[in-house]
């Protein structure tokens, strides 16, 4: 007899694996292909790779959208997961900060950033004659997500989430097919550090990548955010991470290359990493 | 405990009942303490008690300044 672990591991991942003939289903139905707007983290990776393998290489094409809000490192991973899981990808600049509704940074700031995005991309679909696909999953459908509104107003389908794919059926099935994003941390844009109503500058932006950057190069693992406060840098990290950089000689470490990138001061929240924390700051969702 | 005052002394006192020093500073909801200790030993227990007591005084996230 299986033990229980074993048991609903394998139910778990019986119904990802379910969810996943109902996205290639769901693909094989867009039989002049599909745009996908693709950004080399969880989901976007996934989505692509999937795509390649249902359509071809043919029917398939992947689009960065390039900012100074998009971290160079997610840049480069993007690149080395097209080049080697085969994905055709091209590349657009985005000017998402030159919108002033964007550089304001309301709490749906998402929306301008996506209608940027879409509105260089819809036009590579509509001349190739392609669907053009985001990333959300299902797991997005009950999360603080104003970007979604700009994809439905240029008709952007979402089949992860259409087909009932969560994340973690996403990480499940990319660690199927050796993905490296299978476990990576999640990656939203830089802006994502700033609370609402602080201005989004290219110099902010560049600010917080360096941060984390320099927190990566000192051994930083897993989910991270430095947060914007002005002066003051608000780091969060795994909670599991906070002792070993509380410590004495890590915490002069974790400060210093913080400090480095600029913040005048630096704090470690004590709480540690959570996902839309800055949404909770501004009473966007409850704490 | 309603005035940003209020919030940041009712704070500081519940630090100092969990022998954690500090002084708070606040931005809105955003605790941030500086603590009188150079280094204050916050193990997982702690950081635990520190959290809970910052929510009790109305604030959504508490931060240990470096």
């Amino acid at each position: 007899m299986a033990a229980p672990h074993a048991t609903t591991t394998a139910a778990a991942d019986a119904t990802s694996l379910d969810r996943e003939r109902a996205l290639v289903e769901w693909l094989r139905d867009r039989t002049r292909g599909v745009l996908v707007g693709f950004s080399g983290g969880v989901d976007s990776s996934y989505l692509a790779c999937v795509a390649v393998e249902t359509l071809g290489r043919d029917r398939v094409l992947a689009v960065i959208g390039r900012s100074a809000s998009y971290p160079a490192a997610q840049w480069a991973a993007a690149r080395e997961i097209a080049d080697r899981f085969g994905i055709p990808c091209e590349e657009v600049d985005t000017n998402e900060l030159a919108d002033p509704s964007y550089a304001a940074n309301p709490s749906n700031r998402c929306y301008f950033c996506k209608r940027e995005l879409w509105s260089r991309l819809a036009p590579i679909a509509d001349a190739r004659g392609l669907t053009l696909l985001d990333g959300t999953n299902a797991d997005d459908l009950s999360d603080h997500r104003p970007g979604a509104v700009a994809g439905r107003e240029r008709d952007v389908r979402s089949p992860l989430a259409e087909v009932g794919l969560t994340k973690a059926d996403i990480r499940r099935l990319s660690a199927l097919r050796g993905l490296p994003t299978a476990a990576a941390p999640s990656s939203p844009c830089l802006a994502s550090r700033l609370p609402y109503g602080t201005s989004v500058t290219v110099e902010r932006l560049a600010q917080v990548e360096r941060a984390e950057s320099a927190l990566r190069a000192i051994g930083v693992v897993g989910d991270l955010r430095v947060r914007h406060h002005g002066d003051l840098a608000r780091v969060e990290m795994l909670a599991a991470e906070i002792d070993r950089w509380l410590d004495p000689v890590a915490s002069t470490r974790l400060a210093t290359a913080v400090r480095e990138a600029g913040f005048a001061r630096v704090a470690l929240d004590l709480r540690g990493f959570r996902s839309g924390s800055l949404n909770v700051l501004a009473g966007v969702v409850a704490g | 405990v309603s005035s940003p005052v209020e919030r940041r002394a009712a704070l500081a006192s519940a630090l100092a009942a969990l022998g954690v020093p500090a002084d708070v500073d606040a931005d809105g909801p955003l605790a941030v303490l500086r603590p009188r200790d150079a280094a204050p030993s916050l193990d997982a227990a702690t950081r635990a008690a520190v959290v809970d007591a910052a929510r009790r005084c109305g604030f959504t996230h508490v931060a240990l300044e470096l």
